[in-house]
């Protein structure tokens, strides 16, 4: 990630409270109007829980002037990116206790979404 | 670009897959028809103002009477006497600003009808009269205009949707021999305004669901409302071969070759008719 990058987080607060994008702020799917409170001059990137909304917000940001993408396949694929580059096999112990409290929360988070 | 405002007030919409961002483009770029500001009328008008189409054809010829509101709920008591095309568009200007509305006051006759639905996506008939569905249903028809129909009578109706070329029309469910009836047939049965928001909601549905091409459409299907028994039911209804309209060999072509059928004052609920 670059310096210029933003990242924000469609999802609800409670779940983004779990654990989220370093710096993402916070535009829960209910708030959009507050999209048009985001700098222009910083690379927007959104992010949901898969990937699939926030293509259509990327795109509604572009429409906007936004220089915005989606982050592909959400905050699912990111955090099973960072537990694999962590250590963390899902199932057996985690390797370190850092990233076991950094994911450990998150991932039940995750869970608790999952239907 | 959407506003914010807009990003705020389609915030549901956004949501949902099946609408989305492009979706919501779809909706503010559509036009549809609603003859009948009355009944069926008001929660369709309601209902798709609120979703966001762009433009909004209200026709009505008559005005606001104290017995409309009963069930007409989107017109009040400070409309009384006005024009219903122009309080349905007045309340559908105060709910939601992006909507165009086009309001025509006037009758829609068999020659009026066919430029009246040409500028538009979608119709929605919202009238109260059989002789009225029947020139939307011909008109639609011949004009291969995708629409959806409902009638409502006492806590009963039903609603079916036409898409060109895909399925029924009006008369394949009416059969060939419609029965003449005098008088207002609403007036004479009685009907619960709630029973006529479920059935125009459903209304709205389909056009969205049109206007979006998602889901299933009532096409080739007619679904029921009996509201004592609270029993929804949708029943399967094919295309009639011998159908005066859309079946193989057509004899109506024109609205001129049954104008009478459109002179009759009469309510059409499938199962009023027959005094079930």
């Amino acid at each position: 990630m670059s310096e210029n990058e933003l990242y924000v987080d469609l999802r609800e607060p409670r779940v983004y409270e779990c654990g989220s994008l370093p710096g993402a702020v916070n535009i829960p799917l209910d708030q959009l109007g507050r999209l048009y409170d985001l700098p222009h001059d910083r690379r927007i990137c959104v992010y949901c829980q898969a990937g699939i909304i926030s293509e259509d917000i990327a795109e509604l940001l572009r429409e906007a002037g936004y220089d915005a993408y989606s982050l592909e396949g959400g905050y699912r694929r990111w955090l099973r990116e960072r537990a694999a580059a962590d250590g963390f096999c899902g199932g057996g112990a985690a390797d370190g206790t850092l990233a076991q409290s950094v994911i450990q929360p998150a991932v039940e988070a995750l869970i608790s979404q999952e239907r | 670009m959407f506003s914010r405002e807009q990003l705020e007030r389609y915030s549901r919409h956004f949501v949902l897959r099946e609408i989305g961002v492009a979706g919501q483009k779809k909706l503010l770029d559509a036009k549809v028809l609603v003859s009948g500001a009355g009944a069926l009328g008001s929660p369709a008008l309601l209902y798709l103002a609120a979703a966001g189409i762009g433009c909004l054809g209200i026709a009505d010829f008559d005005t606001v009477d104290r017995s409309n509101l009963q069930r007409q709920i989107i017109h009040n008591q400070s409309r009384l006497g006005q024009s219903k095309a122009l309080s349905a568009a007045a309340t559908i200007h105060e709910l939601n600003s992006d909507v165009h509305t086009e309001p025509f006051a006037d009758t829609v006759t068999p020659e009026n009808i066919g430029s009246l639905i040409a500028g538009y996506d979608f119709v929605v008939d919202a009238t109260d009269s059989l002789e009225s569905k029947l020139m939307i249903n011909d008109a639609c028809v011949l004009g291969k205009k995708a629409f959806v129909h409902a009638g409502a009578a006492r806590f009963d109706g039903q609603v079916m949707t036409y898409v060109p070329g895909r399925g029924p029309c009006l008369r394949c469910l009416l059969g060939r021999d419609i029965p003449h009836q005098e008088g207002n047939q609403c007036a004479l049965y009685g009907v619960l305004g709630a029973a006529t928001g479920v059935l125009g909601s459903v209304e709205a549905m389909e056009a969205v669901k049109y206007l979006l091409d998602v889901g299933d459409l009532l096409c080739g299907r007619v679904l029921f409302l009996r509201g004592l028994e609270m029993r929804i039911s949708v029943a399967r209804l094919e295309r009639d071969p011998a159908c005066d309209l859309c079946g193989d060999t057509p004899s109506i072509r024109t609205l001129a070759d049954r104008a009478e059928d459109y002179r009759f004052d009469r309510c059409a609920t499938a199962g009023g008719e027959a005094g079930e």
